[in-house]
């Protein structure tokens, strides 16, 4: 049996300039098993998001294009579907939320009418049909006085409240993989757990595959069980998180995971960060992306772009010098 | 919403207040003694101070500030030195002819610039985007008053379809109730006075809606540009919604809450631009009044006029408000 | 010209990308994006001509404006009258050259006046927020209030027909708008960290306003009043058709208007011409605000 989504060597472009193009995913590939969460992880402008709304096929075209790859899901290249077959797939079989939820429900409707448009359209239901399953939900993801909160205004609600309804919007008509992209990131840190519990256990529930795509290494560790490490557009590490977090084989696995500040740091020593910044992805270095803060490089790593190498037990590493079962 | 209703009610007096005071402060603290211009150049000084007496122009200006606030809330506006009449019953005799006319091109050309203005942010930087564009800044471009003498001359002469004068035939008129002669025509079931009427309107509302329509479209093209960039349209879409649906549903309603304040603004400017276009269709309405005033020199009749006119467009950007907290829940709440 | 303000945005906002911004003039790059947008250049080069036109009016034409041929009335174009002649005899493009003079100058004085009362109005009222911010806004609130060409027949009717009393009555009606303008862009500088360094180096307020807000409000205060010199133009010509601009027999595009409105049957040509001049005055100051809109301020597209 296939794996429920596989994305192949997917290459997705943004124009930035008269000339200027920039690959904000490069030969991304990979795989997400029925009912597995797998986490993306990376820096503003690593290429994850984008990676996420190519497998939706939302990239804002102008100025993105998907320009090559396949994106297969339970073996159907989505990138071949009609448009028309395609918004059948969005929202029906793949639900997303995203970082803002503030900002990403419409303003001018009750959220009763939101989650209710996402089950009409995609199930053949009567209006108050849809309505009692839109209550359905909220009670769900655990909004209290649910027949009184369909009536209201996305402003009239929390942060932490709207996520809640954007999941709610998401699993709508129970899809096989919801993807998160950055769903904690602009909540508190109390509710910020609450909501990735909601999602682990709705997820576990209903069997839903997860793609949760996140900056914080932190986070990975609490729900998912593979991760896979983006830079600059391309995967540099993949892998189960144990291991991945135990023995990271890039050396931009290993800064991140140094940079994650732990109770155990004595008091005065500095906090490790990573040299360097993120580097302009119109601008990137021949060889490897990451040669320019690498403190292990080496004359190999400004020749050309490493290759994603297996190295033992499903771990992948995209490092000349990453070496498997060291 | 109630709430919301009343301080737009209570912040509209304000406005009026301020109206009214400017045309006082231009009537009596800057321009000649009435009296003069009511007896003309040629009067006796005895006669000019017995009139200035007799007008309370002798009073201290707070005085006759608060005098001139009593008579105005008495409805007295003065009288027209043409016809002898109150200028409020002049007034109110013609003020359906101008809100009608207004309103009915107001509504025309937001239903065909809003939806033009949609389908240029749609196809976007597209030929026909494009030219729309350029089509409408030359709408907005065209004296509206030169406008309408040009459509007479196509219209009425050339081709001698239709009517180049007036509001309606006198054969073919509905019975007055409400001085709204389409709404009249509807309540009283008079069907043929009905397409008279409204053949009467066409010129005229064409005249005003080709700048308004340029307008509309022109700012509904950049704020359904500035929407659809929003997150929430990136969610309706991650729903699975129709595009169709997205733009007409999600992007629409939101960006119709700037575009109604436009409708809005524009409503008032139509107001007030009435006295070109009544003046060169011979509409029956305020804006024929004032000029007529103007032409008189019959001073109470253009001042009053304008300042009722201006009160009316408050009067109407209220409305406005109104609907806009209808379509705006952040503020209706 | 849009594509890249696009992407930009969607780069600043959504991943945190610097869209590769060379450090260089902002007004030499505006300079580039308007020499590039072919409509506004155009445009910009019919004004120019027209204001030629209007310096040099008495040498391009062989008639005065006032030289009645009363023999020779409401004859269409023909060699002689290019355009043809009025209800008095009076070449119309000769007219026309003259109104465009009038036209012109009253448009740009009083939208000088306006955005200059409007800056200092604009200015003081962000700059010192507070009480003066309070009655200043009011003030202009109330006047915005009334229709301003209402107002400008009223102010006209009180001090008479005249090309000062209809630049001042213009250019009081267009104040409130380019305050209201100036003040809010001036409040969203203000808040600026380089506002507040000013300050804590402790430069006097006159010097902050003046060096250090204005020139960083003055991109929109220029749009600003392009697009308001057309709305002049367009009140001057409203005014003279009504019989309240200039004082006949000037030749002004409004006035020439009304007076031939009486013919447009029998001449059509006496409106049509001056109408075309206004509609083509007004376009090319939109069109021409359009680019300078779009070059200086690529993000208020």
């Amino acid at each position: 049996m296939g794996a429920l989504l596989e994305v192949r060597d997917l290459t997705t472009r943004f124009r930035v300039g008269r000339r200027v193009f920039i690959n904000a995913a490069d030969h991304v590939g990979f795989t997400l098993d029925e009912g597995e969460t797998l986490a993306i992880v990376g820096e503003s402008g690593s290429g994850k998001s984008v990676t996420a709304l190519s497998v939706m096929g939302l990239v804002p075209n102008p100025p993105g294009r998907i320009e090559h790859g396949e994106i297969l899901f339970r073996g159907e290249d989505l990138l071949k579907l009609t448009p028309r077959r395609m918004r059948g797939v969005r929202g029906n079989k793949i639900g997303m939320i995203f970082q803002e939820p503030m900002s990403s429900l419409n303003p001018v409707f009750t959220i009763g009418s939101q989650i209710a448009e996402a089950i009409l359209t995609h199930n053949d239901v009567s209006r108050a049909e849809a309505r009692s399953r839109a209550i359905e939900l909220l009670k769900q993801v655990e909004i209290p006085d649910p027949e009184r909160r369909v009536k209201t205004y996305p402003h009239q609600m929390s942060g932490g409240m709207r996520q809640r309804v954007m999941i709610c919007m998401a699993l709508a008509s129970s899809p096989d993989i919801l993807i998160a992209d950055e769903p904690t990131t602009a909540l508190d840190v109390t509710i910020q757990a609450q909501i990735l519990e909601l999602i682990r256990s709705l997820a576990r529930e209903r069997n839903t595959a997860v793609l949760f795509i996140t900056h914080d290494l932190g986070v990975v560790a609490g729900i998912a069980r593979r991760a896979i490490v983006m830079y600059a557009g391309r995967i540099v590490e993949m892998g189960p998180v144990k291991e991945l977090f135990a023995k990271p084989l890039h050396p931009y696995t290993r800064g991140l995971l140094r940079a994650i500040p732990k109770l155990a740091t004595p008091r005065g020593q500095p906090l490790y960060t990573i040299p360097g910044i993120v580097p302009d992805l119109s601008r990137l270095p021949l060889g490897c992306a990451f040669v320019t803060r690498c403190p292990d490089r080496e004359a190999i790593c400004g020749k050309g772009k490493p290759p994603l190498r297996t190295l033992g037990d499903g771990r992948q590493c995209a490092c000349f010098l990453a070496e498997g079962g060291v | 919403m109630i709430k919301y209703i009343a301080k737009r009610v209570l912040m509209a007096i304000p406005v009026i207040w301020g109206i009214v005071t400017i045309v006082f402060i231009l009537m009596r603290v800057f321009s000649h003694n009435p009296a003069f211009l009511l007896l003309g150049q040629h009067a006796t000084a005895d006669k000019v101070a017995e009139l200035t007496r007799y007008l309370g122009l002798d009073q201290p200006i707070w005085k006759q500030y608060l005098i001139y606030l009593g008579q105005l809330a008495r409805g007295d506006l003065g009288t027209s030195l043409f016809t002898k009449q109150p200028v409020l019953t002049e007034i109110m005799e013609r003020m359906p002819a101008t809100i009608e006319l207004a309103v009915f091109s107001v509504v025309i050309s937001s239903i065909i610039g809003v939806t033009l203005g949609v389908v240029c942010a749609v196809k976007q930087n597209s030929v026909l985007d494009r030219v729309l564009q350029v089509t409408g800044l030359t709408g907005i471009s065209l004296p509206r008053f030169w406008l309408g003498l040009m459509l007479i001359i196509a219209a009425a002469v050339r081709l001698k379809i239709l009517p180049v004068s007036g509001r309606f035939n006198f054969m073919n008129q509905p019975e007055t109730i409400t001085g709204f002669m389409l709404i009249d025509c509807v309540i009283t079931g008079d069907w043929s006075a009905l397409g008279s009427t409204l053949r009467y309107l066409i010129l005229p509302s064409l005249t005003i809606a080709v700048a308004s329509i340029g307008s509309f479209m022109r700012y509904t093209r950049s704020t359904m540009l500035e929407v659809i960039r929003q997150d929430y349209i990136r969610t309706a879409r991650a729903k699975g919604v129709a595009e169709s649906r997205v733009v007409s549903r999600h992007a629409l309603k939101n960006a119709l809450i700037p575009v109604v304040t436009v409708i809005g603004m524009e409503l008032g400017g139509l107001f007030s631009g009435s006295v070109l276009t009544e003046t060169i269709f011979a509409w029956p309405g305020v804006g024929q009044y004032i000029v007529n005033g103007i032409n008189n020199t019959d001073y109470a009749v253009v001042q009053s006029g304008c300042m009722l006119v201006a009160v009316i467009a408050v009067a109407m950007n209220l409305l406005i408000d109104i609907l806009y907290g209808y379509l705006d829940p952040r503020i209706r709440y | 010209m849009q594509d890249r303000t696009d992407e930009a945005l969607f780069f600043d906002d959504t991943y945190g990308l610097d869209a590769a911004a060379p450090p260089s003039s902002l007004w030499r790059d505006a300079l580039k994006r308007f020499i590039k947008n072919r409509t506004a250049v155009a445009a910009l080069a019919v004004l120019l001509a027209m204001v030629l036109a209007a310096v040099f009016a008495d040498a391009l034409t062989p008639y005065g404006p006032y030289d009645t041929v009363l023999s020779q009335n409401k004859v269409g174009p023909n060699p002689e009258h290019i355009l043809g002649s009025d209800e008095n005899g009076r070449d119309i493009l000769t007219r026309i050259l003259f109104g465009a003079r009038i036209s012109l100058s009253v448009g740009f004085i009083s939208v000088i006046i306006s955005t200059l009362v409007g800056a200092v109005i604009g200015l003081l009222s962000s700059y010192y927020g507070g009480w003066p911010d309070m009655i200043l806004s009011r003030v202009m609130e109330m006047i915005a209030a009334f229709p301003s060409i209402l107002l400008a027949i009223i102010f006209m009717s009180i001090f008479g027909r005249g090309i000062q009393n209809a630049v001042i009555a213009i250019a009081i009606v267009s104040i409130p708008g380019s305050a209201r303008l100036i003040r809010s862009v001036a409040l969203t500088v203000k808040e600026n960290d380089y506002i507040t360094s000013a300050r804590a180096i402790g430069a006097g307020s006159m010097r902050i306003m003046l060096r250090h807000m204005l020139p960083n409000i003055l991109a929109p205060i220029i749009v600003n009043a392009t697009m308001s010199v057309s709305g002049a133009i367009l009140s001057l010509a409203s005014l003279g058709f009504l019989g309240l601009g200039v004082q006949p027999p000037t030749a002004e595009w409004g006035y020439m208007l009304s007076s031939g409105r009486n013919y447009i049957f029998s001449a059509s040509h006496i409106i049509t011409f001056p109408g075309i001049a206004i509609a083509l005055t007004v376009l090319s100051f939109n069109l021409l605000g359009d680019g300078l809109r779009d070059a200086l301020d690529p993000r208020l597209k």
